[in-house]
Formats: structure tokens, C-alpha cells, sequence
């Protein structure tokens, strides 16, 4: 059949959300519903026709009233690929540390261990028998209502919502099937837009861009090659929501209805479950009739009690079952899985590559800088509280002072002017030979290591290769070599300075 | 049309989170998962609207506020779950500059050199204050720690249009007067932070004076 698939790429958080959580919470839906895209291409051909609304004329019907265009489901992708609704008859075995093989009960007979869902909403097949789990990011967003004139919230206006939203940079990949030009016009509507989705979409959720749109032949699941002869067992998967009545017109969980002119349904190999959907429909400004739905995954496994053949089947899978299947409603799949034992795959990573920044250099050096700062300051912080320098010895506090006034100054002026170490090694010299002996005679008594105090501090500020560490990158940018040196100076003289802190601590 | 909001925090500000870190911080200012400070888009178009609802005051004691109530409503929206209620402009969160994103990201999760506390850190402070009782003593318990992110730090918002404004319509106008209006936001505004500089662009040009200078030709 022909479709139009394209892939949405999330360039915010997404809150498509369904009936779950209370007023105040918002839990996104994993997917993005067909009636959503719906009313995106309704959005752009209102706004390409300068109307405010539809007057449903023949061709507005066809785009999207009468079901010629079907919007499916937009599922999340993985490599590449349009992902499906994880089976619920796909179970793995409980409490085991192995898991890289499942099972699919809709042909595997139960024995007597346990066995619980896959935990996963969606997959891909990456080969026969061989799966990719496909999970959504969704991220838990607290909002406070806070006061304008105060900037925070009060006793009287304070309310907390709570959203999950699914993250920003999730790509999806949808599909709309229907008539060539019908599906031309679409494409024109929606192709590299970008579009608002979801619910709180005026503001720091819902944009999302839309690209890659081509017609194709298309079709949303492996599909039979044969036709299914009569006794033979076949399993229908549903790949969304369906919303099926039954003869008293009342929605049911039971699909036997829709195919039993030709199979039967066989009880203890189906798995289904039920959900309620609804939502709000914002052109009357009234929320919709909640509905009983058989959620997708479900399974169903029939038995033919006549001949099915391709053409038939190839009408189920186009047309899909049920009601409101404009919307995306009734997708199926017939022997989507045959093998009674699948595995596991991993998806392929895509590395990342770096990035090369032109327009934000600046805030970016001015990140290296604090950063090199950061690391310099605990790396001291490490050498000082591990005792990796061996101090043997002691000064008088008076001693250890007057050598810090002068650290001090020199530190300051490192800061102020840009001067070579020898400059800061000179001062402190001078320092050390304005010594009266008997100072003198303390400096010479403390050893750092094996060397002698003032030969250590001179070789420190010199060599500076006491304090290493790895040099800080983003993107193409690094620390400058001059703003390094710099800083290498001055962590070093703090450091002397925190080893003669440490000194006078232990004195007292 | 591209439009973007740039916000220059002039004094440190605090975009409040709710939350904090037991036992570190008190205040923690909003960040994402690589550590990079910003404002949400709900938060930037409530001051936005909040600037838009003083000046329709002001219009309003010049009897000119029925002009431009309607062009308010078209931009910010109105209560109600209708369609005709929501505003034709999408906010998008304040953030640092996208290549930036990017490239920090890279550095997180591929080189795995750099994490997110040290990039906030970076880009951040903590200030603490305690209160003081009438005698000049501190007053028990009542030490704080807040984090604020740091003066002169650009962030950008980018904004979304259901129609295509051009430079010249009131809509454009009315909002770039709003950015010109936007002077104090998050946490402490009435104490000395977050005073911002809030500017719009098109194609990299600053049009706030001129939307400011459109408006006040349009009232007079």
C-alpha cells in the first residue's frame, strides 16, 4: 500500500498525554497517536488556506474525514526503523540472570516456570527471531505555580504539576496511509515543518521538526506470502489501540466478532488487555466519550475454518479494524512472529562526533577556565589531605607567618601582573637571605621529601609539576597556554600556601 | 521567521528549581542533564505575559488599552481549553547557546572528561545568607545556602509563531515592548538578583528599541 512515512525529531520534551495521573500531572504518552498528526496537517491546511475553518468539502473530507488518508500511530524509531508495540504474549523468564532469549506463548505451550512482560513498549526486528527493545527517555518536570510580584510560591496560589514528558531528540517514525495524491497534498503540508505536538505547546514543550517525508509502498509489518488454508492456526497482533463493538453495538475486548465469518478463536493462546481512551477536543472545547479499547500488543490466535486468501488478508492489513481508524485505530498484523523463541539484540550506537564551536567561544573558554580552576583547587585539596607531600620538621607559627605574608603578596601580584616564575622565586629568595640565622636554622631544619624547605618552594614555584592534571576540552577549544601558565603559578604558590596553613594547624 | 529572546543576566540570578540538595544547597537553580543552568519556556512566557498585563494597566489610564487587548490575547492566549484560547507564540526554554549544548554534551558522554556537577559549577555560585535578629545576631536555623548563576551569562529562547509576523505588526511590536519591560526575574528579584537584560532578535538583529520606538509612536 502506498504511505506517506516521515520521522518527527523531538527538539523539545513531549506531553502527549492520555487519561493517566490526576488534574495536576500530565504522564506523556510514549507515542505520538495518529489523531495528534491529525490535527497537525488540519493545523497547516487551515494556515496554507487562510481559513479558520474547515468547511468539508469533498477533497477536506478525503484528507481527513472519510478515511481515505488514514494517521497511524508515530512510533519511536531505532536504527532507522518504525518500531511496533511489544506483544503481550512475549514473556521471558522470571529471576533469571540471562536474558537474552524470550518467548512468544501464542506458539510456545506454558510449562511451570514463571515468566513476566519484556518491559519494554516497543521493539524492532533486527532479523528473524532476533528483537531490539525500544524504550522512550521520559524525564519526571516539577512546575510550581509561584507568585508574580514575589517570584516564588505563596500559601494561597503554590499549585505543583507534575509532567512526564518524553525527552527532547526522541525521533519517531509515523506513516499515513491512503491515495497517492491525497498523501502528495499532506506532504506538501508537513514536509521539514516544524510543528507544535502535545499539551503545554505555547511554552517549552511540543516543538518538534518533521522530516524525511516520502511516499513509498509501504507496509507496517512483515505480511503473509500465502494464503492460510482452512484448519490452519494464525495469530492476529494488534499494533495499536481498537476500538470493536460488539452485536449489541457495545465496545468489546473480543476480536472473534470482526472475523468470524472466517476463523475461530482459540481461548488459551490469546493475550489481550484493555484501556480506556479519550482525550479533549479542543474545537468544541469538550472532552471526548472514554471508550473501551483492546490496547495493542494484545494477540489473538484464530484458527481458519475456511480459506483466507491473500487478497482478503492484504484488506485487513490496509484497512484495518474496528472504528476510528482515520485516527490510527485498528492496525493489525497477521503472524507477525512465527517462532516460538526470540532474542535479544542490542540497537547500534551511533557515536557522537565532536563538536567544533565558532559562536560560543567565549562562554566556552570561560568554562575551561573555571573548570581548570575547579580541578586545580581539589587536586591541592588532595595533596594537602593525603599527605602525599612528606613534611618532616617544624616552624614556629611566627616563621610560617611571615613566609605566608610574602606568598601572599607574590599571589596577588601573579593574579594582577604577568610575570615569569623566576620573578616570584627571586622575591622569595630575598626572602630567605634577609633571614636572621636563627630563623634561618628552622627553614633548614624542614624537609619536604629529601630536599630542604626553601630549595622545595623555589623548585615548586620553578618547575610548577607538582599539581597535574588532564587538560580540559569542549569541542575544539582547550585551556590557552598562557591563561594555563598562569594559573599553573598561581595553584602552585597557594599550594605552598595550604601545606604552610596545614603547618601552623598542626603547631596549635 | 526566526525570532529569538536573549536574556543578559546583569546581577547573579537564581532560576529557582523548587528543590534543593539535602545537606549542600537549599536553592538549586534549574538545569538540565549535562549540568547547563536555564529558564523554562513556561516561566520566560509568564514574565513575558506578567510585563504584558502592566503595560495594558498603563494603556489603560490612557484609555488606549482596548487597541491592544486583543493583540495580548492573540500572543499569550487566554484562559480556556478552546482553540481560539491559545496563543499563536510557542516560548521555547532560555537556554546557553545550542553548539555549546552540544559540544559539552560530546565531552559527557563520549570522552567521558567532563561531568555535570563540574559544569555547573562552572557556571555557578553559592551564596549563603543567614537572617539577623533586631540585636545584630544570626538567627538560628535560618542559614541558607542558594545557588546563583553567574552575572554576564546569555541565554537564548527561541520562539515560534502559529502566523507570520513580520517586523511591523502590532503583535511583533507589543512583544518586543514586553522584552524592553522585562527587567527583573527569578528568585530575589526584589533583592538585588536576577536583574536581566531581555532583547529580541530576527536574523541575528537586536529590534528591541526599534519595536520600543514603533510602540511609543503607535500610543502617542
Amino acid at each position: 500500500m502506498k504511505a506517506l512515512t516521515f520521522t518527527i525529531e523531538l527538539l523539545e520534551p513531549m506531553l502527549a498525554t492520555g487519561l493517566e495521573g490526576d488534574p495536576n500531572a500530565g504522564v506523556s504518552l510514549k507515542y505520538i497517536p495518529g489523531s495528534v498528526l491529525r490535527g497537525v496537517v488540519i493545523g497547516f491546511y487551515l494556515r496554507n488556506k487562510n481559513i479558520a475553518e474547515l468547511s468539508l468539502d469533498p477533497c477536506e473530507r478525503d484528507l481527513f474525514i472519510n478515511g481515505r488518508v488514514c494517521y497511524l500511530n508515530t512510533y519511536p524509531e531505532s536504527n532507522g526503523k518504525r518500531s511496533l508495540p511489544t506483544p503481550i504474549s512475549w514473556q521471558k523468564e522470571k529471576d533469571t540472570d540471562q536474558n537474552k532469549n524470550f518467548f512468544d506463548f501464542s506458539w510456545k505451550k506454558r510449562d511451570c516456570k514463571q515468566y513476566k512482560d519484556l518491559g519494554s513498549a516497543f521493539f524492532v526486528f533486527e532479523r528473524q527471531a532476533e528483537i531490539i527493545k525500544v524504550n522512550p527517555e521520559t524525564k519526571l518536570t516539577v512546575h510550581t505555580q509561584r507568585d508574580i510580584k514575589k517570584g516564588r510560591s505563596t500559601k494561597t496560589g503554590g499549585a505543583v504539576f507534575r509532567y512526564e514528558s518524553v525527552v527532547a531528540g526522541t525521533k519517531f517514525c509515523g506513516a499515513m496511509v491512503g491515495d497517492d495524491t491525497l498523501l502528495e497534498k499532506v506532504k506538501d503540508l508537513i514536509s521539514n515543518k516544524e510543528i507544535l505536538i502535545g499539551g503545554s505547546r505555547t511554552a517549552g514543550y511540543g516543538r518538534a521538526k518533521v522530516t524525511n517525508a516520502n511516499i513509498t509502498d509501504w507496509s507496517e509489518a512483515k505480511k503473509p506470502s500465502d494464503e492460510i488454508k482452512k484448519d490452519t492456526e494464525f495469530i492476529v497482533t494488534l499494533l495499536s489501540n481498537a476500538l470493536v463493538r460488539d452485536a449489541n453495538g457495545q465496545f468489546q475486548s473480543d476480536l472473534s466478532s470482526f472475523f468470524s465469518s472466517h476463523a475461530e478463536l482459540i481461548e488459551e493462546n490469546t493475550f489481550k488487555r484493555t484501556e480506556i481512551v479519550g482525550g479533549f477536543n479542543r474545537k468544541w472545547g469538550l472532552p471526548l466519550p472514554q471508550l473501551l479499547s483492546i490496547k495493542a500488543g494484545s494477540v489473538f490466535k484464530f484458527k481458519a475454518t475456511k480459506d483466507i486468501d491473500i487478497t482478503t488478508i492484504n484488506t485487513w492489513l490496509e484497512k484495518g479494524i474496528g472504528e476510528k481508524r482515520v485516527e490510527g485505530f485498528g492496525r493489525i498484523a497477521i503472524n507477525l512472529n512465527t517462532d516460538p523463541e526470540l532474542f535479544f539484540t542490542d540497537s547500534k550506537k551511533i557515536p557522537n562526533t565532536p563538536i567544533v564551536l565558532t559562536n560560543t567561544s567565549e562562554l566556552a573558554n570561560q568554562i575551561i577556565h573555571r573548570i581548570t580552576k575547579q580541578k586545580l583547587e581539589q587536586e591541592i585539596i588532595s595533596i594537602i589531605v593525603d599527605e602525599r607531600l612528606k613534611v618532616t620538621g617544624t616552624l614556629t607559627n611566627s616563621q610560617i607567618s611571615r613566609l605566608r605574608l610574602v606568598l601572599r603578596k607574590s599571589l596577588y601580584e601573579s593574579l594582577v601582573k604577568t610575570e615569569e616564575s623566576t620573578y616570584f622565586t627571586n622575591k622569595i629568595s630575598n626572602f630567605f637571605q634577609g633571614l636572621r640565622q636563627t630563623a634561618r636554622n628552622q627553614f633548614d631544619r624542614v624537609r619536604v621529601g629529601n630536599k630542604r624547605f626553601e630549595q622545595w618552594i623555589l623548585e615548586t614555584i620553578q618547575k610548577q609539576d607538582t599539581i597535574n592534571i588532564e587538560p580540559i576540552q569542549i569541542g575544539n577549544l582547550q585551556i590557552e597556554p598562557n591563561s594555563l601558565k598562569q594559573l599553573k603559578l598561581e595553584y602552585h604558590m597557594r599550594l605552598i600556601d595550604s601545606l604552610l596553613a596545614k603547618m601552623a594547624k598542626e603547631n596549635s | 521567521m526566526s525570532y529569538k529572546i536573549k536574556l543578559t543576566l546583569k546581577s547573579d540570578t537564581t532560576f529557582g528549581r523548587g528543590d534543593g540538595v539535602a545537606g549542600l544547597i537549599d536553592v538549586e537553580v534549574e538545569h538540565d542533564e549535562f549540568g547547563l543552568p536555564f529558564l523554562r519556556g513556561r516561566a520566560l512566557k509568564g514574565l513575558l505575559a506578567e510585563e504584558c498585563a502592566n503595560i495594558l494597566f498603563s494603556l489603560q489610564l490612557l484609555n488606549k488599552r482596548e487597541d491592544w487587548e486583543g493583540v495580548a490575547q492573540k500572543l499569550f492566549g487566554f484562559a480556556g481549553s478552546i482553540l481560539e484560547a491559545e496563543g499563536k507564540m510557542h516560548v521555547g526554554d532560555a537556554t546557553l547557546p545550542e553548539e555549546l549544548k552540544q559540544a559539552i554534551a560530546y565531552e559527557i558522554l563520549e570522552s567521558k572528561s567532563l561531568t555535570p556537577d563540574e559544569i555547573l559549577a562552572s557556571l555557578t555560585t553559592i551564596r549563603r545568607q543567614t537572617a539577623i535578629t533586631e540585636h545584630g545576631a544570626p538567627k538560628e536555623n535560618s542559614l541558607r545556602s542558594i545557588r546563583v548563576i553567574l552575572r554576564k551569562t546569555v541565554f537564548e529562547s527561541t520562539l515560534m509563531f502559529d502566523e507570520n509576523y513580520k517586523q511591523n505588526s502590532r503583535e511583533i511590536i507589543l512583544l518586543g515592548t514586553c522584552c524592553a519591560a522585562l527587567q527583573r526575574v527569578g528568585l530575589g528579584r526584589n533583592r538585588g538578583r536576577g536583574k536581566v537584560k531581555t532583547s529580541l532578535y530576527f536574523n541575528n538583529e537586536d529590534i528591541t528599541e526599534t519595536l520600543l520606538n514603533n510602540f511609543e509612536g503607535n500610543i502617542s
